[in-house]
C-alpha cells in the first residue's frame, strides 16, 4: 500500500489531515489520562516497534514476500489509540526523515491502517475471543489488512470523481472504484492470510503481554 | 528557525504542486529542485526514479493501454501525473537530506522529545533487527522453507514486542530520574 | 584457510575497516582485539559471507568470497556448514520453539541422520541438556548463548567465529567458555575488547586500531610489552593511583572480568 505523493488530490488529503489532527489530539488526551507522564516514552517506543514490525517479512509461497503491518498485534496488546498514534508517528518519521511513504498519503494511511485497521482488529478479537482465541486473532489480523485496503481502494477510486479536468481527463489517480477495489482487495485478501498466520505465531510467544499492556 | 521555514516552504510547495495542473508550472518546480540540489542532482534523480518506478509504470502503462482502447487517451495526463509524482518525491528526498526535523519540531518540548526519542529508538531497533536478519542468513545452510521463515519472523516480532515493553518502562524511569517531569 | 588481502569496508561515508591483511591456517586459535567500534564485528560478518568488502579481497580455502560466489547453491551450502558465526547477542540467533529444535535446525537442513544423538551430544557438551524441551526464549542470556554455541557446533564446523562471546557472561560462565574453546579442535577467531581475556582465548593476537587498521599480528606476550601499540589501540588506560599516600599515574589494564 505504498502510494507515492501526487495521486491524491488536496480535496481529499486536506480534509483527511483535519480529521486526523483532531483524532491525534483526542487519542493523545486519552493516552495521557492513563499514562500521564509516561505517554511520551511509551508512544516513542511503540512507534519504533511499529516501524520494526513493518520490516518483518511475511513469506509467501513461491519465494516472494511482503512486509507485515503489525497493526493487529499493536491494537490487541496496546489498544487502538496507542496503535493509531504509533502508526501515525512512524508514517511522519518515514515521510520526513527517510523520505519514504509520502506526506500527502500520510493521513489516509494513518486513518485507514492505524485507526480503522486497529479498531477492526481490536473489536473482532474482543468479540470472538471467547469462542476461539486463535480463530478470533487470525480473523482480526486478516481484517486489519483487508479493511484498510478497501478504504484505500475507495479513496483512490474517488480521485477521478472529485478531481478531473473539465474535459473529463483525470488529474490524479486515473481509475474509479470498479478498478481499484478488485486490484487492491484480491492481493490483500491473500496477504492477509500471511499476516494472520504471523500474528497468531507471535501472539503465542508473548504470553506475558496477553492480558493487554496498560502501562 | 531555518528548519521551520524549510518545513513550511515544503508544505506550501506540496500544496501548490497538487493544486496547479499546468505542465509548465510543474516543470519550473522541477527545475528549481534541480538548482537547489546542486552537485547532488544525479543521485537525487536516480533515487527518485527508483522510488516511483514501480507504481508509476503500472499506472502509466495500464492507463495508456486502457485509454487507447477506449479512445480517450490524454498525453497531457501521462505527462502531468509522472511529472507531479516525480517533483513531489524529489522534493521530499531533498527535504529529508537537508533539514533537521528536530529543530523544526522544537516548537514544543514534548513534540521535540517525542520525535527525538522515537527516531533514536528506530535507529537502535533497526540496527538490532539487522542482526536478526544476518543471523538467520548465517544459519541457513540451504534456502529456508516457509515454516522456518514464519518461525523466524514471529520470533523476531515477539522479541521486539518484549523489548519495547521493557524499554518504555526504563526510559520513563530514566526521564523521571533526570527530572524531566518536574516543571 | 583464510587469506585477507588489503581488505577495506565502508558504511555509507564512514570507513569501518582499512587495509586489513592477514592469514589464518587450519587449527589456529586467534584473538582479535579492538575497542568497540574498531570494526571487529564487521570483519567477522565479512568472514562469514554476510557482507562483502568494499575494497580488497579475501579467500576461504583458496576461493575468493564474493556476493556472486555466495549465490552458488553448492558452495554456499558447504561454506555455511563449515564456517559459523556466534553473534554478539544470542537473541538474534534464536527462533525455534524448543532448545532441541534450535540445535537441530542446522542438521535438519542437511538431512543428517541420528539427529537425536547429535543434538543431545552437543547439548551435554555445553550443559543445556536439561532445557531441551523448553523454549529457548525463556533462558538466561548465558544459557541462550550456550544453546547458540551448541546449534553451531552440531554442524561440526571447521571455522568458528565468535563475536565478543564473553560480553554478556558472568565470571563463572566466562571461565567455562575459555576452557571449552581451548579444548575444541576447531579453527577459531574470537573478538574481544578485553585485553586480559585475550591471553586466555588464543595464542596469536590481531589488534584493530581505532583507525580501523590492523596494527598488530603476533604473540600476545610480545604485545603486552609494546606500550605504544596498546595505547594506540586504546586497550590500556591510565588514571591516578593512590598507594599509602603516594599518588602516581601509569598505563595499565584491570582484571575486571
Amino acid at each position: 500500500m505504498h502510494i507515492p505523493d501526487g495521486f491524491i488530490s488536496p480535496k481529499m488529503y486536506l480534509p483527511l489531515y483535519a480529521v486526523s489532527a483532531g483524532l491525534w489530539a483526542w487519542g493523545l488526551r486519552r493516552m495521557r489520562r492513563t499514562l500521564d507522564e509516561k505517554t511520551i516514552p511509551w508512544l516513542a517506543v511503540l512507534a519504533a516497534l511499529s516501524f520494526i514490525l513493518m520490516m518483518v517479512t511475511v513469506p509467501l509461497p513461491g519465494g516472494s514476500s511482503v512486509h507485515a503491518t503489525g497493526i493487529c498485534l499493536l491494537a490487541v496488546i496496546f489498544g487502538v489509540w496507542a496503535a493509531f498514534l504509533a502508526v501515525s508517528l512512524v508514517l511522519l518519521i518515514q515521510a520526513l526523515l527517510f523520505g519514504t511513504g509520502g506526506i500527502t498519503s500520510l493521513p489516509l494511511n494513518a486513518l485507514a491502517m492505524g485507526l480503522v485497521g486497529g479498531a477492526t482488529a481490536w473489536s473482532t478479537f474482543r468479540l470472538l475471543r471467547r469462542w476461539n482465541e486463535t480463530a478470533a486473532l487470525a480473523l482480526a489480523a486478516w481484517l486489519s489488512v483487508l479493511v484498510p485496503a478497501v478504504l484505500v481502494a475507495l479513496a483512490l477510486g474517488l480521485q477521478p470523481l472529485i478531481a478531473s479536468a473539465p474535459d473529463g481527463t483525470p488529474l490524479f489517480f486515473p481509475y474509479g472504484p470498479r478498478v481499484t477495489l478488485p486490484a487492491l482487495l484480491i492481493p490483500h485478501a491473500i496477504l492477509g492470510v500471511g499476516e494472520a498466520l504471523l500474528t497468531v505465531l507471535v501472539y503465542r510467544m508473548v504470553d506475558r503481554l496477553k492480558q493487554g499492556v496498560r502501562p | 528557525m531555518k528548519d521551520r521555514v524549510m518545513l513550511l516552504a515544503y508544505f506550501a510547495a506540496v500544496l501548490l504542486a497538487t493544486s496547479i495542473h499546468d505542465l509548465r508550472f510543474l516543470g519550473a518546480g522541477l527545475a528549481t529542485v534541480a538548482l537547489l540540489a546542486g552537485r547532488r542532482l544525479p543521485r537525487l534523480l536516480k533515487r527518485t526514479a527508483m522510488a516511483i518506478l514501480l507504481f508509476n509504470s503500472v499506472v502509466t502503462i495500464s492507463y495508456t493501454a486502457l485509454s487507447l482502447w477506449q479512445g480517450n487517451f490524454s498525453g497531457h495526463y501521462v505527462l502531468l501525473i509522472n511529472l507531479r509524482v516525480f517533483l513531489l518525491t524529489a522534493l521530499t528526498f531533498l527535504l529529508a537530506e537537508r533539514f533537521n526535523p528536530f529543530r523544526a519540531f522544537a516548537v514544543s518540548r514534548s513534540l521535540l522529545y517525542l520525535t527525538t526519542l522515537c527516531y533514536s529508538q528506530v535507529l537502535t531497533m533497526r540496527r538490532l533487527f539487522g542482526e536478526f536478519r544476518h543471523a538467520f542468513r548465517s544459519r541457513s545452510i540451504v534456502r529456508p522453507g516457509l515454516r522456518d521463515l514464519y518461525r523466524h519472523g514471529a520470533a523476531t516480532a515477539a522479541f521486539f514486542l518484549h523489548k519495547s515493553v521493557s524499554d518504555a518502562g526504563e526510559i520513563a524511569q530514566a526521564m523521571t530520574s533526570r527530572g524531566f517531569f518536574n516543571d | 584457510m583464510i587469506e585477507l588481502d588489503r581488505l577495506g569496508h565502508d558504511f555509507g561515508k564512514s570507513t569501518v575497516l582499512e587495509d586489513v591483511s592477514f592469514t589464518i591456517s587450519p587449527g589456529e586459535k586467534v584473538v582479535l582485539l579492538g575497542v568497540n567500534g574498531s570494526g571487529k564485528s564487521t570483519l567477522l560478518k565479512i568472514l562469514n559471507g554476510l557482507i562483502f568488502p568494499t575494497r580488497g579481497r579475501w579467500r576461504y580455502k583458496g576461493r575468493e568470497i564474493t556476493a556472486r560466489a555466495m549465490k552458488g547453491k553448492d558452495f554456499s551450502r558447504s561454506f555455511r556448514r563449515e564456517s559459523v558465526l556466534l553473534f554478539q547477542s544470542p537473541e538474534a540467533m534464536i527462533f525455534n520453539p524448543t532448545v532441541f529444535d534450535e540445535i537441530a535446525f542446522g542438521p535438519r537442513q542437511l538431512g543428517l541422520e541420528d539427529l537425536d544423538d547429535r543434538v543431545r551430544h552437543w547439548a551435554v557438551q555445553v550443559g543445556v541438556e536439561k532445557f531441551l524441551q523448553r523454549p529457548p526464549f525463556e533462558l538466561s542470556g548465558g544459557e541462550k548463548q550456550k544453546v547458540c554455541l551448541a546449534a553451531l557446533l552440531v554442524l561440526e564446523p571447521e571455522l568458528l567465529l565468535l563475536d565478543e562471546p564473553t560480553a554478556n557472561l558472568d565470571p563463572r560462565s566466562t571461565g567455562w567458555l575459555v576452557d571449552f574453546l581451548q579444548e575444541l579442535p576447531v579453527t577459531t577467531l574470537v573478538t574481544t575488547h578485553n585485553l586480559s581475556l585475550g591471553a586466555e582465548l588464543g595464542e596469536r593476537t590481531l589488534v584493530l586500531s581505532e583507525g580501523h587498521r590492523l596494527i598488530y599480528d603476533g604473540r600476545l606476550a610480545d604485545l603486552l610489552g609494546d606500550r605504544e601499540k596498546l595505547i594506540e589501540a586504546n586497550l590500556v588506560h591510565s588514571h591516578r593511583h593512590r598507594h599509602e599516600g603516594v599518588e602516581h599515574r601509569h598505563y595499565h589494564v584491570h582484571q575486571w572480568k
